[in-house]
This record gives structure tokens, sequence and C-alpha cells, in this order.
């Protein structure tokens, strides 16, 4: 996994989770923004 | 959430995946590319991240100060 | 919190010089600690959450303070001599889970006004099931953390000042313990407030002076002739840890009660904005020791062992002065990751184990007194368990990321849609640890926290699209 190919992989793979992650998170904050917060969304 | 924006992002996800792995495949015939950071860039890095620094510690200093003045800190 | 294993040959600051330094840092943090403990009402609500209704300063310095550990300021110059820019980038990206919480965090103050735990939310949210689940990830992650932390004071503190390995640990932990158990949550956060502005101050002038000495373009010039490597941003050993440290941190902040202690703990009014300004303010840290190390590097700065890199440079820079306030900075760093996690794991323990789970009918004042003997019970658990020197233990408990990032998903969508269905959530957590411990066997140890989160996301999605809840978002509220 030390060939630049392995490693460009990986390096994908992690910014697809973290940018998935990072757009549930906005995604969710912006749903909730100006509706009652224990509404049903 | 929309079963449509679920798929889009899975769907996205997989299509970035595919493109790339033929990519970094043929990557592995020539030796690993080398892209070195130039010094505007290492200039940026450096003197942006002790400046960083620097302004946080002012930063909180004067909203613990604001506060302070407004009996609210705590 | 990772910690670097190896003795230094020599001390670098003279015994007495450094015991005096504990002594009056010692006296200091204990003294402040129990007089603003003593600020509160009194009751269990006040000794754990410090009234509810802390400012932003105070609340975005005890972040920071948290998450500047002892070996901050010793390992990430090390990344930086031995990785470059992507060292650098790589534990920089660790701020990234504070940053990201902030927008979950002013949703969980939203919704659970009166609650206190991280615990608490798993256990409303998704059930008893879910909970026990969550537990047993938070009980290894956080036992793991309290004893990296505490055998990390041992041998830092041994390599800066020659003290004994187990004397280190006793005063680190001792004075941690004492200030907490008296003042609870308040002398946390206000000492955290002052660590935080010594450890900032200490690096921007260490950072300054050594740049003024050794300016960027020379430094780029002496790097690009003798290391080019560390100035290659398609390094292949960078490119495979660059995210693991993002979704290691997104983990650890998502699911532990050090972070969701500090919003319950926060104005509702600066709880987002502490958990941004805390990141990004925390984010400059590995870039500028870091940068530290790469100018050790490009001086060829002969050194015992890569991990004094920052001691040795900063004595050379500000002389025995240089070596008084590392150890100072290193000191702080310690005691305030220490005292954020004896109060925050002993809130979770009387909260979820003792009063919920084992005597509901707890008084308030039985509930402060059970969290007083929790906090000192770790204290000498920590003790017990640190006390035979495990040298190779952070390396070990690296595996804690493929725990920690299965709980990202499984909170953060449970946070905002009411779909999101337990038994997916119990699923995520347990699926995510599997392949991710499988892939820290298996694969290799950067792999571990991605394909964790992966799994558990992927997992959490199907599930709840397969059999979709329909929470009721007021059970948050009662607590």
């Amino acid at each position: 996994m030390e060939s630049f190919a392995g490693a460009v992989v990986i390096f994908v793979v992690g910014g697809v989770v973290t940018l998935a992650t990072t757009v549930m998170v906005i995604q969710g904050h912006l749903h909730w923004r100006g509706r009652d917060p224990w509404g049903e969304g | 959430m929309a079963r449509s924006r679920m798929t889009t992002r899975w769907a996205f996800a997989l299509a970035a995946i595919a493109v790339l792995l033929p990519v970094a495949r043929a990557g592995e015939a020539s030796a690993p590319p080398r892209w070195l950071a130039d010094l505007p860039l290492l200039q940026v890095l450096i003197y942006g991240s002790v400046a960083g620094l620097a302004l946080s510690v002012l930063i909180l200093l004067l909203i613990w100060w604001k506060e302070w003045r407004r009996g609210d800190v705590w | 919190m990772v910690i670097s294993p190896t003795l230094a040959v020599q001390p670098f600051l003279a015994p007495g010089i450094a015991w005096a330094l504990v002594v009056i840092f010692s006296v200091l943090w204990i003294a402040l600690g129990v007089s603003w403990g003593r600020r509160g009402s009194g009751d269990a609500d006040d000794y754990m959450l410090a009234g509810r209704n802390i400012g932003l300063a105070l609340s975005t310095a005890t972040l920071m303070a948290s998450w500047v550990t002892g070996n901050t300021t010793l390992l990430a110059p090390e990344f930086g001599y031995r990785n470059g820019l992507w060292g650098m980038f790589s534990y920089a990206l660790a701020g990234l889970g504070l940053v990201l919480f902030a927008p979950l965090a002013l949703r969980i103050k939203t919704l659970m006004p009166k609650g206190r735990t991280s615990g608490d939310f798993i256990r409303l949210r998704y059930g008893r099931a879910a909970w026990w689940v969550f537990m047993v990830i938070t009980a290894i992650y956080t036992l793991g953390f309290l004893m990296t932390q505490a055998m990390g004071a041992g041998i830092l503190l041994e390599a800066l000042s020659g003290f004994d390995y187990r004397l280190g640990m006793v005063v680190v932990i001792g004075v941690s313990t004492i200030y907490t158990l008296y003042g609870g949550m308040r002398a946390v956060v206000g000492t955290d407030f002052i660590q935080s502005l010594l450890i900032m101050g200490l690096l921007v002038l260490v950072a300054v002076l050594a740049l003024q000495q050794f300016p960027v373009p020379e430094l780029h010039r002496a790097l690009v002739e003798e290391h080019p490597e560390r100035l290659n941003l398609l390094l292949p050993a960078g490119l495979l840890i660059a995210w693991n440290s993002a979704l290691f941190s997104m983990g650890e902040v998502f699911h532990n009660n050090i972070w969701w202690s500090r919003v319950f703990s926060s104005r509702a009014s600066v709880v987002f904005s502490s958990f941004v300004l805390g990141g990004l303010a925390w984010m400059t840290v590995p870039l500028v020791t870091g940068s530290i190390g790469l100018v050790a590097l490009a001086q060829s700065v002969d050194l015992p062992q890569v991990n004094m890199l920052f001691p040795v440079v900063a004595s050379q820079l500000l002389g025995a002065g240089g070596a008084a306030l590392v150890f100072v900075v290193v000191f702080a760093s310690l005691t305030s990751t220490l005292d954020s996690l004896l109060a925050s794991t002993a809130d979770l323990v009387a909260e979820d184990v003792v009063f919920k789970l084992l005597n509901p009918n707890l008084s308030d004042a039985q509930l402060r007194q059970a969290t007083r003997l929790v906090v000192l019970g770790l204290g000498l658990l920590t003790l017990l368990l640190s006390w035979p020197r495990l040298d190779s233990l952070a390396s070990v408990l690296f595996f804690t990321g493929a725990l920690v990032a299965s709980t990202i998903w499984p909170v953060a969508y449970g946070l905002y849609w009411p779909s999101a269905n337990r038994w997916a959530a119990i699923a995520a957590m347990v699926s995510g640890s599997a392949v991710g411990l499988a892939a820290y066997v298996l694969i290799a140890p950067y792999c571990a926290a991605l394909l964790s989160a992966a799994v558990s996301a992927v997992v959490m999605g199907v599930g709840t699209q397969l059999q979709p809840e329909r929470f009721n978002w007021l059970t948050l509220k009662e607590g």
C-alpha cells in the first residue's frame, strides 16, 4: 500500500467519507434553521 | 432526508472511486509524481499559521475582556 | 492523544527548577480551582456543568486546552520534522472534529436543555441496547485516553527534567484530580482558560523567534536542497495518513462526553461559535509546531531524540528560560487534558450508570457526592493502570480510532433526522467497529478510522432507508 496508486485510492476514499460526513452535517444544520426544533422536520 | 439525496450522495462517491481507480492504476507504471511546495505556498502556510495562532490569543483575550466588563464570563 | 515513548538522555531542565515550577503551578491550579468551584450554587448540575452558562471566552479556551494534549507540543514538531508538510496537514486536520461538531453542538443544546451527557442522548434517542454498545466503545476509548495521558505525563516529565516516571505521573494525576474533585467543572474550565493562553502564547513566541533566526526563504531553499520530500505534496506516505486524523477526531469529538459536557456547560448563544473558534485556533497549533520542526531539520539541529525537538529549539532561542517555559507548557497541556477527562468521565459514569441505571431515586446531593467519588475513583484507577510503564501502549491504542469512528454517523444522523433507526445505529456501531478493527490488523492502522466510518455510514443510511422510525424529539427535551 506504499505505492503512489494505492496512496491515491486511500486518499480519495478518505476524502469522500470526510466530505460525505461534512455534507450530511451541513444539510442537517440548514434543514433545521428557522424550524421548530421539536417539530417533525 | 429524501431518498433522492441519499442516492445522489452514494452515487457520487462510487463514481469518484470508479473514475480514480483506473487513473491510480495507470500511475503505477511510472515513478511516483512529485509536487514540491513552492516558496509562496510555504510562506502562506507558515506565516498564516503563526499569525492565526497569535490572532487567536488576541481574540480570546478580547472576548474575555468584553465579557468581563459585562459580567458575563461565567 | 498519542505519546512518544522514548527517554531523554539528559534532562533539559535542572530538577530543582522543575520541582519549583511544579509546586508553584500545582498550588496555583488547586487554589484557583477550589476558589472557582465555590462560586456555584452547590447542586449536582452546577458541579457537573458549571451552571450551564459559561461565556464564549471560557468555552473556546476549554476546548482548545482540552484538545491540546501533552504531546501536541512535542509530537507535532516531530511530525513536521519527519514527514514535512503532509505530517503537519494531517495532524492539523484533527481540528476538523471540533469545527464540524459546532452545528451538532447547537442542535444538542436546543434539543436537550436538561441533558447532562452523551449517554443521555444515546439512551433517549436509540434505547438501552444502543446505550450499552455506545458505553462499551466510550469506556475503551476513555480509559485508553486516560492511560496514555497519565503515562505521557510520567514519560514527558522524566524526559524534560529527570523526574522519576512514577513520580511525574503521581504529581500530574494528583494535581488534576484534586482541583477537579473540589472545584468540579468550574475548576476545569477556569484553569483551562489560563492554560490555553500559556500554551498558545509560548508557541507564538518560539515560532516568531525561530523564523526571525531562520526566515522562510532560507528554510525553503535548505529543504529543497537537502530534504525535498518534506515539501512533496504528493508524498505517498502523506496521502495515506491524510484523512485519518480528521475521521479519528470526528469520532472522538462526536461521541465523547468531554465535548458533550462542554456543550451542556456553555451558554446557548456561544456554543456554535466556541467550537468553530476553538477548532480553527487549534488547527494552527500543529502547523506552527510543525514549522518549528522544519526549521530544526533545515538547520540540522543536533537532537538526542526527535520528540525533544521543541524543548531543544526553545532552549537554543530563549536559553534556560526556554526550557522552563516548555516545561510549564507541557505541564499545562497535561493537566488541562486530564482535568477534562476526569470531570466529564465522572459526569458520564455518575449520571448514566450510578443514577439512571442503578439508582433512579438518587437525590441531588447524593448525585453530587457520587460524581465526586467517581472523580477520585477515576484518578486512582488511572494511576493504578498506568503504574507499569508500557511504552508501546499509545501505538496499540490507535485501534480506538476504529471504535470511535463508527459512532460518527449514528450520532449526527440521530440528531438531525427523526427517521434514524435505532437498530441501524446499533448495527452501524458494531459493524463499523468490526471492520475498522479488522482493517487495523489486516491492512494498516491508517485505514481503521476511515473504513469504520465508511461502513458505519452505509449501514446507518441503508438501515434507516429500509425501516425509518418516527422519533418524537420531545423525548429528548424531558431529559
